[in-house]
């Protein structure tokens, strides 16, 4: 969307930089943006990527099935900066030894999530193509009739 | 030097395209670079126009083992290559054997090379968990997962994280994650909302776009990287962009040419 | 901070080069075949048959039209229009166009033509669907700039 000439004015009057109003509208688009998508929104419920690191890990057990667990394992503390504590558990994660294929181990159990239900409200289509208006200045609000009847009499 | 593991979780990407483009630019900025090519595919020599009956490389005979030196050949623009090697399936799975003898077999191999303090090491690693990953993962000093904007790719994030939070966060030589979104093309909804997700979620500082330009594929199907081939695309621009970002991250200065405010 | 010079990189290389080649090949033929002088009325009957083709859908302000108007530019990567009313007529101007970055390339003289007469008639078969009786022209008023940017303008 537009930058709006007033909000950018307002940005540098409290001394912010006026290009932070850009992040915090992209950080409400993309909050919006996780529940276009009923998988999306799923993930997020399960292990929201908070900083780049997991709030929880999926574990599985030999069987392939995936749970939510706290085992107790080993904690690793995220270095430098106060990052959210990850529980990580990858020492039970099946890993194929031959390099036959790079099949992935870990896989969500989804029947749990109420997806079902969401993939009936899915509109018929979502991935629309968006128009990218950011540099395309507003034209009048005013009924095209009228507008035609002025260039007419000119 | 330092380490650039390029890793995906899932296939077809575009590591050795981003692997290949990174090498280039770095290296047109005055560093000293290597480009090593872990996946058995061996495709990234395609990239840098070396010939294709050149099939020698690092899991290519057991004899090059504990000489990786001998495997190295200059490609275009006089980046080094480390070809992982046309190999039978007895030559890898005694390089697997190998790598499964010395968890850190990549490294060391690295090392004995004697590159400059100021290198940079690009290691094209195949996707998925897998002993290369492993390898890859624990000489890092630095990770680049490459992703599509798409759900298979954000699908797998918390996956591919938790792997490189376990093999690298500790290490004190790590420097960190960047992610880099391949073929990004923003006209479509699905493909803005993932990247506008990860960019919230991992930092927008942390993330980079390469942007949907045919003249990436046109450049490799010329046996050239785009930087040359379309100085002026949006993936050159793209690419050029992400090399700021990482340097940044690696502690490097890259020269004026590259300078940000150019744009 | 978008510039001119990065709109410039976005339309040399999203747009389908197959598309502009085939486009660029008709002009090259059409020229051909025609006079110079002639062929701006051809690609001009083009534009308004394309403008059929692409009918756009019921609006009610200039903005809806607008809106309307680059909802189709962008599905092709053909750049995007503003319109704006001003001095007694409706100015129409359509930036980006590949034109632009045809005009860079050595296709010669009559690459001007083909795009700003096919526009003219596109924008002119729209704007009568809209209700722009037969009084009301579109005419180009200015040859397309550097950033591949060209003004046409509705009146009487």
């Amino acid at each position: 969307m537009k930058k709006p000439n007033d909000v950018e004015a307002l940005f540098i009057a409290i001394d912010e930089d006026p290009d932070k109003y850009q992040e915090i509208t992209r950080d409400q688009d993309a909050v919006l943006a996780i529940e276009r998508w009923p998988l999306i929104a799923a993930i997020n419920q399960i292990s929201p990527i908070h900083n780049g690191v997991a709030v929880e890990s999926i574990v599985t057990d030999e069987t392939g099935m995936a749970s939510k667990k706290n085992h107790g394992q080993t904690t690793l503390e995220i270095a430098s900066d106060n990052k959210v504590k990850t529980i990580v558990t990858t020492s039970e994660l099946l890993v194929e030894e031959k390099f036959v294929g790079v099949e992935q181990s870990v896989s969500l159990n989804i029947s749990d999530i109420t997806i079902e239900n969401s993939l009936r409200g899915l509109p018929p289509q979502s991935n629309v193509l968006t128009i990218d208006t950011s540099h395309i200045a507003s034209a009048s609000t005013e009924d095209i009739g009228s507008i035609f009847k002025r260039l007419q009499s000119q | 030097m330092k380490i650039i593991s390029i890793i995906s979780a899932n296939g077809g990407v575009g590591k050795t395209t981003i692997a290949a483009n990174l090498a280039t630019v770095f290296k047109k900025n005055g560093h000293h670079v290597l480009a090593v090519d872990f996946d058995p595919k061996n495709s990234l020599r395609l990239h840098f126009g070396i010939d294709l009956l050149h099939t020698l490389g690092i899991a290519s005979s057991k004899q090059i083992l504990g000489k990786w030196s001998q495997a190295i050949i200059k490609g275009s623009d006089d980046v080094s290559i480390l070809p992982f090697g046309n190999t039978s399936a007895d030559e890898r799975n005694n390089f697997i054997g190998e790598m499964s003898n010395n968890p850190m077999l990549l490294k060391e191999q690295l090392i004995t090379l004697g590159l400059p303090n100021n290198a940079i090491v690009l290691v094209d690693t195949p996707a998925g968990p897998s002993p290369y990953l492993d390898q890859s993962l624990s000489a890092a000093n630095l990770v680049i997962l490459a992703n599509h904007a798409d759900g298979a790719s954000y699908s797998m994030l918390q996956m591919i994280n938790a792997l490189v939070e376990q093999q690298c966060r500790t290490r004190v030589d790590f420097l960190g994650s960047f992610y880099v979104i391949n073929q990004l093309d923003r006209s479509r909804q699905l493909a803005g909302d993932i990247a506008d997700i990860m960019s919230m979620q991992l930092g927008a500082e942390n993330v980079g776009p390469i942007h949907h330009d045919q003249s990436v594929q046109e450049a490799f199907a010329f046996g050239t990287d785009v930087i040359h081939y379309a100085p002026d695309s949006r993936a050159s621009m793209d690419f050029i962009e992400v090399s700021l970002l990482v340097s940044q991250l690696i502690g490097i200065r890259l020269g004026v040419t590259a300078h940000r405010d150019s744009f | 901070m978008i510039t001119p010079k990065k709109i410039d990189y976005r339309i040399q290389r999203q747009s389908a080069r197959q598309w502009r080649s085939l486009l660029a090949a008709t002009a090259h033929g059409l020229c051909k075949q025609f006079e110079f002088k002639n062929a701006r009325p051809v690609m001009h009957m083009i534009g308004m048959q394309f403008g059929s083709q692409t009918s756009l859908p019921a609006c009610e302000t200039l903005a809806d039209l607008q809106s309307a108007m680059c909802s189709v530019w962008q599905d092709m990567d053909w750049g995007w229009v503003e319109l704006e009313e001003n001095g007694g007529v409706l100015r129409i101007i359509h930036h980006g166009s590949t034109n632009g970055n045809l005009m860079s390339s050595s296709f010669g003289m009559e690459t001007p033509i083909w795009v700003t007469a096919f526009l003219e008639g596109t924008y002119q078969k729209w704007l009568a669907a809209m209700g722009a009786n037969e009084t009301l022209r579109v005419q180009q008023v200015s040859p397309t700039d550097e950033f591949g940017s060209t003004e046409y303008q509705l009146s009487a």
